[in-house]
């Protein structure tokens, strides 16, 4: 397995780009000019991201006293921001491995995904640093890298739980011994490909070792403690596996009272269920996880 | 949100369920705040005597303890970790108390959507 470095990282640009509607929204977010109105002509014409809009912004999050039912209406309560993250929420779960013997690990990363937005979301909230919809989005995207292994080795990923299991050792090590790369390099290129903003680049790229010259540093730490109270609390990978180590500077960057962290965790699974309400893997909608004629993979069985 | 993180408290054992004491009523902004949260059945407690026992509490007290210890590894010198060691011991052997007293087999019978909420 120690020779899949070189074919994971090959693999990264076999990888789907996001779709051309997430660009062209993407493009419109940095434009200064572009308008509202352009944003939402853009988005009606995509019925799945139509219908991923509405249901955001009716969510209990807005808490609306009226339904909202038009885009044009969404993206002016919602803001550019948090449509562009929207879209490329949706994008990327359009990019999940859709063969059913490949749910449970689909499944699994996806809530895992989710589980670390809502816990970022819910202890960044008091630093008053990042933005609470962008902190989402940087721990939903954060380990992106793995969707090179669940799309082209979901055997590799199984394997790599199973020996940090057997080692009592971190998956990170894990990685590392077994493969010789991590996530966290792979997802480094794919952010890079996919042209994803800065802070989800540095997210994505470091949010295991925060060093002195990375960028974004105080989303990287949220998403650090987010990663860590997810496995702690085991939303998403069901396992006895080590936790993650964070950095000393972490806690300290955030600020927090310890007594406060209970009821933190409280309020994270809250976030997870309304989150993950919103951002089900599989649908009858077509919102969800799409098939793209992805290669047949092997049938691997998640350990719990 | 004090809605929500009180209902929190009470949804956490499944993904859309809630239990309550037999004679709690819910009023609109309950519902309301339950289904914001995902939950579309309720189950009432058919009998409130029927608590853990403390043998049992101990038992999944210790196990749970256990595992988490281990997986959290060294916790002294961290104020933050060791809070958050306790916050999960605390969760997880409620969930697993509730899984142990409320097995799913007698929550299934007991159910009801809403609309219909049940008074077994």
């Amino acid at each position: 397995m120690r020779d899949r470095v070189h074919e994971l990282t090959r693999r990264i640009h076999d990888l789907p780009t996001l779709p051309a509607v997430y660009q062209q929204v993407e493009a419109l977010t940095r434009d200064p000019s572009a308008s509202s109105a352009q944003l939402a002509l853009l988005i009606s014409r995509d019925p799945v991201l139509t219908a991923r809009l509405l249901r955001v912004v009716n969510s209990a999050r807005y808490a609306l006293t009226e339904r909202v039912t038009t885009v044009s209406r969404a993206v002016s309560i919602l803001g550019h921001h948090t449509v562009r993250d929207t879209v490329l929420a949706t994008s990327v779960l359009s990019l999940l491995p859709t063969e059913p013997r490949l749910q449970d690990l689909a499944g699994a990363f996806w809530r895992h995904a989710i589980a670390v937005g809502s816990a970022a979301q819910v202890l960044g909230a008091p630093s008053g640093g990042p933005a609470a919809p962008e902190l989402f989005t940087a721990g939903l995207l954060h380990d992106i890298g793995k969707l090179i292994w669940l799309r082209f080795f979901p055997d590799d990923l199984l394997a790599i739980h199973e020996a940090a299991a057997a080692a009592d050792i971190t998956l990170l090590d894990a990685e590392l011994a077994m493969v010789n790369t991590t996530h966290v390099r792979l997802g480094r290129i794919l952010a890079r490909r996919w042209r994803l903003p800065e802070v989800y680049q540095d997210v994505i790229g470091f949010h295991h070792e925060v060093g002195v010259g990375t960028g974004n540093a105080s989303a990287c730490f949220v998403v650090q403690l987010a990663d860590l109270v997810a496995h702690a609390l085991e939303l998403g990978w069901p396992s006895p596996l080590l936790l993650p180590t964070v950095q000393p500077e972490a806690w300290a960057s955030l600020r927090l009272d310890p007594e406060v962290l209970p009821d933190m965790l409280e309020a994270v699974q809250a976030e997870f269920q309304e989150n993950i309400e919103l951002f089900p893997l599989f649908t009858n909608d077509g919102a969800g996880a799409a098939s793209d004629g992805q290669e047949a993979t092997p049938a691997p069985a998640l350990a719990g | 949100m004090p809605c929500g993180l009180t209902v929190a408290r009470a949804v956490r054992n499944a993904a859309n369920t809630v239990l309550l004491e037999r004679g709690v009523v819910l009023d609109a902004r309950m519902i309301a705040c339950l289904r914001s949260l995902g939950v579309s059945h309720v189950y009432v407690h058919p009998d409130r005597s029927a608590a853990p026992p403390d043998a049992l509490e101990q038992a999944v007290r210790g196990e749970v303890t256990r595992r988490e210890e281990h997986r959290f590894g060294d916790v002294s010198g961290d104020p933050h970790r060791a809070a958050l060691l306790a916050a999960t011991i605390e969760i997880k052997v409620g969930e697993r108390l509730a899984a142990e007293v409320f097995p799913p087999a007698d929550r299934e019978l007991a159910a009801a959507p809403f609309g219909g909420v049940n008074d077994a």
